[in-house]
């Protein structure tokens, strides 16, 4: 009845982002909001540029302002100053990373977190009972609970790609941050730039979302350093939901096990009970013959 | 009291033992058909799907998928009604026993570990393999014997753990990583719960103890003749007390 079936993290669709080229525009923001109709949150001031601050209900990309410090040589007519701690914003464009195996999905206890043939990982809201276990499974903090007590997040523009088209977001970005292709293609374009030096996100992560997720960020590897480590959680594992699904595949057969033991013990402990009276009773019958013949 | 002697019946378990243990059977029940759902949908989705099939179509949802949504919504609804109300049951009789001095399950305990321990190993043997109980033991039986205390321990620790989790999560505004970790000591009570539960059954249904779960389920009272094999040092106790109470 609810059965989960995930496409290989090698065949689908993904994304690859190149960081270096975002200008921090947010128009991939306005965009996603544009095309799935989400009210756009009332803006609230923060020490940083990220506006909101977090994922929402409403909001399901935001771009992230990482500031970083990092060494900076300028040159002016032969003269060079360098900069010891120059400090930089460093944009990322965030959403639901659509992982390979998503805990989301396998944490959601009405199966209403589906996975399309491409591997896009999208809640349908119309299923969703607002248990929050997507949100508990979640190493990237990506499903937000809405006023509505139902819980949101990015689609993968799963309307549009099933349609022969980009993602809205990647569709209005003006940098050429984004580029929608299969996972081999992605795969094959983020090793290139890794060999270029650049620091890549989401090829080989941990195996709790699967190893790999369908979003992947490139990123120079003096500001990936600090950026990614802000952005990124140092391990893509949510321990007590991964212990709980360990319990999980040990304990519904183990229980199994357990019970099947107990009832045969339960049998045979049954059995001797019969076959003792059975005993006793013909013992009895004995005596009883021998009574009577003595008389 | 000496009228009462005479009979060859004593009454093991007081009227309200035995509505205590009905009201746990049926609250317990509820919770882990409700909570299974909730566990792992992908292996119990059928248990839900009978509730969810006809009210689906009433809200507006497709009788497949929707079933399972309805089915679970009901069942998460009935689990956080349940939970609360039974603990709340739970808590009253756990006072009132300990107010009373009626808690003797725990006695057994009150033996030197090492003959605890061989207790435990000889009633695993007879009960399991049929093996025969050593004469001292067998005649130094109590009310209960020491697996039974161990065994409340094992539940207790999971009552401790599932409800004070249940709790935290219904009524406490917790964060993500609190709620987390409420849903895994809730998973945890529960299994051993359900381990309890496997070695309760077992020990219920064995043909030995028969008479006690007709008395849990009729009016309470046993043969006494049979209450001097499998408890004997508890009714030289209770005789010696003139006394037969039920628990």
């Amino acid at each position: 009845m609810v059965k989960m079936d995930f496409p290989s993290k090698d065949s689908g669709i993904a994304v690859l982002v190149n960081v270096d080229n975002c200008i921090g525009c947010r128009a991939c923001q306005v965009a996603c909001q544009e095309w799935n109709g989400r009210a756009p949150p009332k803006t609230s001031f923060s020490p940083t540029f990220t506006n909101p601050p977090t994922l929402m209900a409403n909001a399901w990309k935001v771009v992230m302002f990482h500031e970083i410090t990092r060494e900076k040589i300028l040159s002016f007519e032969g003269a060079t100053v360098k900069i010891s701690d120059a400090v930089e914003m460093v944009p990322i464009p965030y959403n639901c990373l659509h992982c390979a195996t998503a805990p989301c999905a396998r944490a959601c206890p009405v199966g209403a977190i589906k996975v399309s043939p491409e591997g896009a990982v999208v809640i349908e809201a119309s299923e969703c009972i607002g248990c929050g276990y997507c949100a508990d499974a979640c190493p990237y903090d990506v499903p937000k609970r809405g006023s509505d007590g139902k819980y949101y997040k990015c689609t993968f523009c799963v309307d549009r790609v099933q349609n022969g088209k980009a993602p809205a977001c990647v569709e209005v970005c003006p940098a050429n941050v984004f580029t929608f292709t299969s996972m081999d293609n992605v795969v094959k374009l983020a090793n290139d730039m890794k060999a270029k030096g650049k620091e890549v996100y989401g090829l080989d992560v941990d195996s709790y979302v699967g190893g790999r997720v369908r979003w992947v960020f490139a990123l120079s590897s003096d500001k990936a350093s600090q950026a990614f480590k802000k952005q990124f959680p140092e391990k893509a594992v949510v321990n007590a939901e991964s212990l709980r699904e360990s319990l999980k595949s040990i304990s519904i057969p183990g229980v199994g096990i357990i019970a099947a033991a107990v009832f045969a013990l339960g049998v045979a402990a049954w059995r001797r009970d019969r076959m003792k009276k059975t005993g006793s009773k013909k013992t009895k019958e004995k005596k009883q013959d021998k009574g009577s013949g003595g008389e | 009291m000496e009228e009462k002697e005479k009979k060859d019946e004593i009454e093991i378990l007081s009227m309200g033992a035995r509505i205590s243990h009905t009201l746990n059977l049926v609250f317990f029940t509820l919770l882990v058909l409700t909570g299974i759902v909730l566990l792992s949908i992908e292996t119990f989705a059928w248990i839900i799907y009978p509730i969810g099939a006809p009210l689906a179509p009433l809200l507006g949802l497709s009788q497949d998928t929707g079933a399972i949504t309805v089915g679970a919504q009901v069942a998460r609804a009935i689990h956080r009604f349940i939970g609360p109300l039974w603990g709340a049951l739970l808590i009253t009789y756990g006072v009132y026993l300990v107010a009373a001095r009626k808690i003797r399950v725990f006695d057994p305990l009150r033996k030197p570990i090492k003959q605890q321990i061989r207790e435990a190993v000889a009633l695993t043997n007879h009960y399991a393999f049929g093996k025969p109980l050593p004469e001292d033991i067998e005649e130094n039986l109590d009310r209960h014997n020491v697996l039974v205390s161990y065994l409340t321990i094992v539940l207790v620790i999971a009552f401790i753990m599932v409800g004070g989790s249940g709790a935290a999560i219904i009524y406490l505004n917790l964060t993500p990583d609190q709620h987390r970790i409420m849903l895994l000591i809730h998973d945890i009570g529960f299994y051993l719960s359900v381990l309890f539960t496997l070695a309760h059954i077992f020990a219920v249904i064995h043909p030995t103890n028969i008479p006690l779960l007709k008395a849990m389920f009729t009016n309470g009272m046993i043969p006494i003749e049979w209450a001097e094999k499998h408890m004997p040092l508890y009714i030289r106790k209770i005789l010696g007390r003139k006394e037969i109470p039920g628990e």
